[in-house]
């Protein structure tokens, strides 16, 4: 046993391989979860698309009981059996309300198995690949679509840091100076996939989805970068930790209400960072190729899109990349703007001098709680606007949006220096 | 020495696939296989960046060249009829042309990047800037908050300080101590907007009127 | 053809700014939400399902009870009130289903049958119901008002061969209908 502790702790001490094992752990942790919300943010728009259009949307798939009776039970209701355990006469309201949660057929779990259950008919379904493909992208640009947002989320920070007796850990997969840079450049690279998709399908309507996502892409990047330059001239430092760190003592970007959040100049920042916050959440639409923005694959007049000719899990990967676009916009934007991981009130810093792994389990659940909350905010625009006309979004993107943040850029400047 | 060696490896590894998918990009004939060799030989390069501890100008490498450009690039030659781009076979003198102006531009570069300090001393390039920043400014790595790791894990990153004396040997241990709160960002920034400020700005003017070119060439000319 | 110009709608600044419309249609949808949570939709009441919505939960909630009087369903073969085959295989419907489910073999009228004047009786009568598109224009097309389509819709099968309903299960389904013309009794 002490041979174990004395070789842990000799492992631990090394800095490259305290390093190693902490990053592998974050990295598991942050892997799990982003995986978690795409199947989550897919039950989600199911669901609340349902309620919108006065459904109940997806609410069954629980798991059936008479898998348990196959094992053993023999005819017999599970129900019944702990309810006369427990010795509750099967009239009563406990019984009826059982029932009515269906529990007497299955274990209810509200729908959330409905996406794994597409998953896995989607993993089992036959693949076809159409003859006049170009087989090399044909079957890249799936990854290329899937993999990017996965890859962008190592900067995104999902609660404080943690001193150790071997070291501090930031509870960041990987804590760099160029945060949000970082994001961009990553899912942006995204627009490969979906170009190379709607070119190797050598089809004319994937062709038209493909250049529509680059044109797309491109042009709302383009404010996208410029939309945060407010921010980080607020901030002055590109570390996405720092940054959600100055939130948590200071108020949250859009809701200085502590620390130093309550003087004047913070109040005046607020009207250029409303229009960043405005044009930064439209462009992470757009880059998600999310609803008003969906130019890319509007069935109206393309079919599917980029990934018309696309079947099984390669349609699949495609779908689950949009989706996990969508959770890490939304990580995003509540990075920047609404405070990350911190619980706010200055309660993060009463937390962690009480107990600091508390206070990061508070954190995540915080951010998670936040998350939650922006990607329904993404579902419920998707279920209230009509699809934009494809001039429409280009003049937003170039003669609008672009204009706007540059002045914006300026009138945050005259802002940090005027009022103090 | 395992330090330096493990970062003369990856480095070597990335200059070499840079060369490899640089070549390619010349090399093939299906124009959209060379554009994608194009945007591995830039992340390639974004890497060899991001290695020096320049991670901004690794980042922006990716962003603008990966991310917009060569994406502007794949637009426009999917829409070519690739049958005719592959049949084509370059003619000699457009090749001697395009070797010659390589030739002199990697001239050019190299003579530019030896005259960097310490440029000579040390055969890895990344241990190089490191070690250089070391005997620069002694106090760097105390002031460091949190180094981040580069390759393996060890290598320490470029301090801003250190970085601050690298770009201008001529500033006092003061300004450097002041650099240290500032990234790599800053230093770009001030660098640009002072050293070379007019320099930048005729390349602003240039890019406009280039900008400016472009829509006056696809504008449509109405008669009214 | 004259030429008739819509009148598009003049948009205010604030229109154009669209944020004030957006965040209008935002409330919108969200009491549509709010209200289906609660199980207080518009139009709850004259559709009495449990739960959240509007929507009925099939397989616990039916239609059943309002299914209209012209529901085409399953179609079934019929008796008359004298308990008598109706169906003279005269194979009209065969000849007229567009999907061709229907499959008559003619026979001999049952010689204990209280009518001997129709001469033919199917020996075999076949319905394929994985065939059968419910148009019912077998019904239409039949002189003897022998075939008519019930309200059966659920037909769940786990195998092919279940499909084909032979001539006892389509009476059986059928079962004996009042009201029909009975004109075999006027000829002598």
């Amino acid at each position: 046993m002490d041979a174990i502790c004395n070789w842990w702790n000799d492992l631990m001490s090394n800095d490259i391989w305290f390093y190693l094992l902490t990053t592998a752990v974050k990295l598991v942790i942050m892997f799990a979860l982003i995986l978690a919300f795409v199947v989550l943010s897919v039950w989600i728009e199911r669901r609340v698309a349902g309620w919108i259009q006065d459904r109940p949307g997806p609410n069954r798939a629980g798991l059936p009981l008479f898998l348990l009776q196959r094992f053993g039970s023999k005819e017999k209701q599970p129900l019944k059996d702990v309810l006369h355990f427990f010795g509750i006469p099967e009239t009563s309201r406990i019984a009826r309300l059982c029932t009515w949660l269906r529990l007497d057929r299955e274990i209810p779990t509200f729908g959330l198995m409905q996406p794994c259950l597409d998953g896995g008919k989607l993993f089992l379904k036959q693949e076809t690949t159409p003859s006049y493909v170009r087989k090399l992208y044909f079957i890249v640009a799936p990854m290329l679509v899937l993999g990017p947002p996965m890859v962008a989320a190592a900067v995104l920070p999902f609660a404080s840091c943690v001193d150790t007796i071997y070291g501090s850990i930031s509870m960041c997969v990987a804590n760099l100076d160029i945060g949000p840079l970082w994001i961009f450049a990553i899912s942006g690279l995204s627009v490969y996939g979906l170009t190379l998709a709607g070119w190797s399908s050598n089809s004319k309507y994937p062709f038209l989805g493909g250049l529509r996502a680059t044109a797309q892409l491109i042009s709302y990047e383009v404010a996208m970068g410029l939309s945060v330059i407010p921010l980080l001239m607020m901030f002055g430092t590109l570390n996405l930790q720092s940054i959600v760190q100055y939130q948590a003592d200071n108020g949250w970007t859009l809701l200085p209400l502590w620390g130093e959040g309550l003087s004047l100049q913070r109040w005046v920042m607020m009207l250029p960072l409303g229009i960043s916050f405005l044009i930064f959440v439209t462009c992470v639409f757009a880059e998600a190729n999310r609803t008003p923005f969906d130019m890319a694959e509007c069935e109206t007049d393309l079919v599917g899109g980029y990934h018309t000719e696309y079947s099984s899990m390669k349609f699949a990967s495609f779908f689950m990349g949009e989706y996990a676009a969508m959770v890490i916009g939304s990580a995003v934007v509540v990075t920047l703007f609404l405070g990350g991981w911190s619980i706010g009130f200055g309660a993060d810093a009463a937390l962690a001098s009480y107990s600091q792994w508390l206070a990061v389990l508070c954190q995540t659940l915080m951010f998670i709680v936040k998350l939650l909350a922006f990607i329904f905010f993404f579902v419920w625009v998707r279920w209230t606007l009509p699809r934009f006309r494809w001039d429409q979004v280009m003049k937003l993107g170039w003669l609008v949006f672009l204009e706007l943040t540059v002045a914006n850029i300026f009138l945050t400047a005259a802002v940090l220096y005027f009022v103090k | 020495m395992i330090e330096t060696s493990i970062c003369q490896i990856v480095f070597y590894v990335f200059a070499l696939l840079a060369i490899l998918f640089a070549i390619c990009v010349v090399g093939s004939r299906n124009p959209v296989n060379s554009a994608m060799n194009m945007a591995l030989s830039f992340g390639c390069v974004a890497a060899i960046l991001f290695g020096l501890g320049a991670q901004f100008l690794g980042i922006v490498q990716i962003i603008v060249y990966a991310g917009a450009i060569l994406v502007l690039f794949l637009f426009v030659v999917m829409m070519l009829d690739l049958k005719d781009e592959e049949r084509n076979t370059g003619s000699m003198r457009s090749a001697a042309v395009g070797t010659t102006i390589a030739a002199i531009l990697a001239g050019l570069i190299t003579s530019i990047s030896l005259s960097l300090p310490g440029a000579t001393e040390i055969s890895c390039p990344m241990a190089a800037i490191c070690d250089n920043i070391g005997e620069l400014a002694p106090g760097a790595e105390a002031t460091q908050a949190t180094p981040t790791p580069g390759y393996g894990g060890s290598l320490p990153a470029l301090s801003p300080a250190a970085a601050a004396k690298a770009v201008q040997p001529d500033i006092s241990d003061a300004e450097a101590a002041k650099a240290t709160s500032m990234q790599d960002i800053r230093l770009l920034g001030q660098t640009l907007y002072t050293q070379y400020n007019i320099a930048f700005v005729i390349l602003g003017f240039a890019l406009l009127s280039g900008t400016v070119g472009a829509v006056a060439l696809a504008r449509k000319i109405r008669k009214d | 053809m004259s030429y008739i110009p819509i009148k598009r709608p003049k948009f205010s600044l604030l229109d154009k700014i669209y944020v004030v419309e957006l965040v209008k249609g935002l409330i919108i949808t969200f009491k549509h939400l709010a209200l289906s949570l609660m199980g207080k939709s518009r139009g709850k009441k004259d559709f009495s399902n449990k739960g959240v919505g509007i929507c009925m939960q099939f397989p616990e909630e039916r239609w059943d009870a309002r299914l209209p009087e012209y529901y085409r369903g399953a179609p079934t073969l019929v008796r008359g009130e004298d308990g008598r085959e109706r169906c003279v295989s005269c194979q009209l419907c065969e000849f007229i289903c567009p999907a061709r489910a229907i499959t008559i073999t003619p026979g001999e009228v049952d010689p204990n049958s209280s009518c001997q004047k129709q001469e033919k009786a199917p020996a075999k009568f076949e319905i394929d119901m994985l065939r059968c598109i419910y148009c019912g224009m077998c019904q239409e097309a039949c002189p003897e008002q022998a075939i008519f389509l019930s309200k059966e819709y659920l037909i769940t099968l786990t195998d092919r061969k279940k499909a084909i309903r032979d001539k006892e299960t389509l009476y059986r389904l059928g079962g004996m209908r009042k009201g029909l013309v009975n004109k075999w009794n006027q000829y002598k």
